[in-house]
């Protein structure tokens, strides 16, 4: 390898180390009173609008209340209740965990593979790019409501082409049957998001110096090692990023469900997100579903703070 | 030289490869809007035509006149949300601009953990908070109000985070030499600061714009009024009420829905692909 491709690396590494220790000037008495401003009113409204909701949550859980008799103290009974005494409630888990499994590979891997493909130097890249990013910046209600269209039993356009090309026995409704609620589902989010993980590799791979997979290549590297070798390693930190937004997200996951399937058919398709609100919603459970609410942010959390410490370790 | 021109080949075999898994990955992927689209322009009996009727023979905007101008104020909802997004939107920029900045450049007791607390709501579940703030709203008295609609979202996670990214990146001689010559610390701020992060506070308002508009669930329980709902929750509502009769208005309602947002989209493209690069760079 020539001398020029191994310093470019290397200075680029510097140039972020230089911003870190860069911290902050010095300051005057004066500025630090400034300072304390700047924060102040997204501080402000942080405690009252996310803080402060997610520690009456975590009050809530442990009382019997309908909203607006006395409230009675159960201490710990409405979550030995979820744990052990709610079946859908794990049944929304298994569930939860089948949809992240398959947004993970379908969402990520096809992200993956689209940034690549545009890294090809292909022409119109700029228009692929933004094709893919758009379904990112539907509601998921549209989203959801567009794809009851298409998986119609009906009229929809899923079983019209089916039939149309002669598979009509693979026909069916899509949503409304245990077998393939859930899948669907999974696929439909992976529409959406698939675009927003290409976006996110891409900046990725925009990063990542020219000069040296030039220099591979000239070593003789081929395109498909020169990417297992040399494009991947290379973006470990975005994958990072990229599993960390998927499965924190995936766990969260509400809109689609909601509206396209509502949890059944027979809860084949209900998710502790879902769950937790049609437990919060119901007078005599509220307290219940604030339980279930903090399972899921404490399960959300510590995979969130798991993930990031393993990225941070490596 | 013979291995040379194999790689080449391959080369070129891998972006035709590349090149024709994007065509159908494309097609397939907008094949259901341009579906919907086009069947919201068709007559009843032609929209669910089989097969398919792929360009509609007689367009209509018969659909459109049913929805917009029917029993429910559609038109008041588009207001609804283009009132909300657009608050979220001014207030996110103005409190992720400041805190943004200051947790990127300064240095202030307690600067990190409050950070990561930040951070850390960027990934829990929002479903957990719904039910208290839906308590605090009833209290302060807010329900069905524009100011419920706004207020929990003014605070903005991921806009502080994409400024404080930005930030992190300007060097800091500018602001020095700013200070130097006898600018305060607001004077830095409003003439120094916020021309430089133009692009990251671009970034922010228009994200800020369209989560703001595809916020659904939080909508969907705070408003009970017809008159206060916003677009998503009320065409979610109205089409769920109607039968397959009315396939092309419901068509036609999702259209109307997801519109607004692509036109955005298109209008600030740019904005969106630098959005995710600021926040991609360190994670």
């Amino acid at each position: 390898m020539s001398g020029g491709t191994t310093r470019a690396p290397r200075a680029r590494r510097r140039s972020l180390g230089d911003r870190r220790d860069a911290g902050a000037p010095s300051l005057s008495p004066r500025e630090r009173r400034v300072l304390g401003w700047l924060p102040l009113p997204a501080l402000g409204l942080y405690l009252l609008f996310v803080v402060g909701p997610i520690l009456a949550a975590g009050g809530l859980s442990l009382f019997d209340w309908d909203g607006i008799g006395p409230a009675r103290f159960v201490g710990m009974d409405q979550y030995a209740r979820a744990l052990f005494r709610d079946p859908i409630f794990a049944r929304s888990w298994t569930n939860n965990l089948i949809y992240v499994a398959i947004t993970l590979v379908v969402e990520v891997g096809f992200g993956l593979l689209f940034a690549a493909a545009l890294q090809a130097r292909l022409p119109g890249a700029g228009f692929w790019r933004a094709l893919f990013f758009s379904p990112m910046v539907l509601s998921m209600v549209v989203v959801g409501l567009l794809w009851s269209f298409v998986l119609n039993p009906e009229f929809g356009l899923l079983n019209t082409m089916l039939r149309r090309v002669g598979l009509g026995t693979w026909a069916m409704a899509w949503l409304g049957d245990e077998r393939t609620a859930l899948l669907s589902i999974a696929l439909v989010s992976c529409w959406r998001y698939a675009g927003f993980y290409m976006a996110l590799f891409a900046a990725g791979l925009r990063r990542v110096p020219p000069e040296v997979l030039e220099a591979a290549r000239l070593d003789g590297a081929s395109e498909p090692k020169l990417f297992t070798r040399m494009t991947l390693p290379l973006l470990a930190p975005v994958t990072a990023v990229a599993l960390l937004l998927c499965v924190t997200g995936g766990f969260q996951a509400f809109d689609l469900f909601f509206v396209m399937s509502d949890g059944g058919p027979f809860h084949s398709t209900e998710v502790p997100a879902l769950w937790m609100i049609k437990k919060g919603f119901n007078r005599q459970s509220l307290g219940y579903g604030a339980a279930l609410g903090v399972i899921l942010a404490l399960v959300v959390g510590g995979l969130g703070a798991a993930m990031r410490k393993v990225k941070d370790d490596r | 030289m013979n291995t040379e021109r194999f790689r080449a080949r391959l080369t070129g075999a891998c972006r035709g490869a590349a090149l024709l898994l994007l065509t159908l990955v494309a097609l397939a992927s907008l094949l259901p809007l341009y579906w919907m689209a086009t069947g919201s322009l068709k007559l009843q009996q032609n929209a669910m035509s089989v097969p398919p009727e792929w360009f509609p023979q007689h367009p209509t905007f018969q659909n459109y006149q049913k929805l917009l101008f029917g029993s429910k104020p559609v038109l008041r909802w588009f207001l609804n949300s283009v009132v909300t997004a657009s608050a979220i939107a001014a207030t996110a920029v103005f409190t992720s601009t400041m805190a943004g900045y200051a947790f990127g450049k300064k240095r202030f007791p307690g600067r990190s953990v409050l950070f990561g607390l930040i951070v850390v709501t960027m990934i829990l579940p929002r479903e957990v908070t719904l039910v208290p703030l839906l308590v605090l709203m009833r209290q302060l008295g807010w329900v069905d109000s524009y100011l419920a609609l706004v207020a929990p979202f003014i605070c903005y996670p991921f806009g502080i985070f994409l400024v404080r990214q930005f930030m992190q990146a300007v060097p800091n001689d500018l602001l020095d030499a700013a200070s130097l010559d006898g600018a305060g610390e607001w004077a830095t701020f409003a003439r120094v600061v916020l021309p430089l992060a133009r692009p990251a506070i671009a970034a922010v308002g228009i994200f800020a714009f369209v989560s703001g508009w595809n916020e659904y669930l939080w909508q969907l329980m705070l408003l009970n009024r017809e008159e206060m709902l916003t677009l998503p929750v009320g065409v979610s509502k109205l089409v769920s009420s109607l039968t397959s009769f009315d396939m092309g208005v419901a068509m036609a309602g999702a259209t109307f829905a997801f519109l607004p947002m692509l036109i955005v989209y298109l209008a600030f493209q740019d904005y969106f692909v630098r959005g995710i690069t600021i926040g991609a760079v360190k994670g």
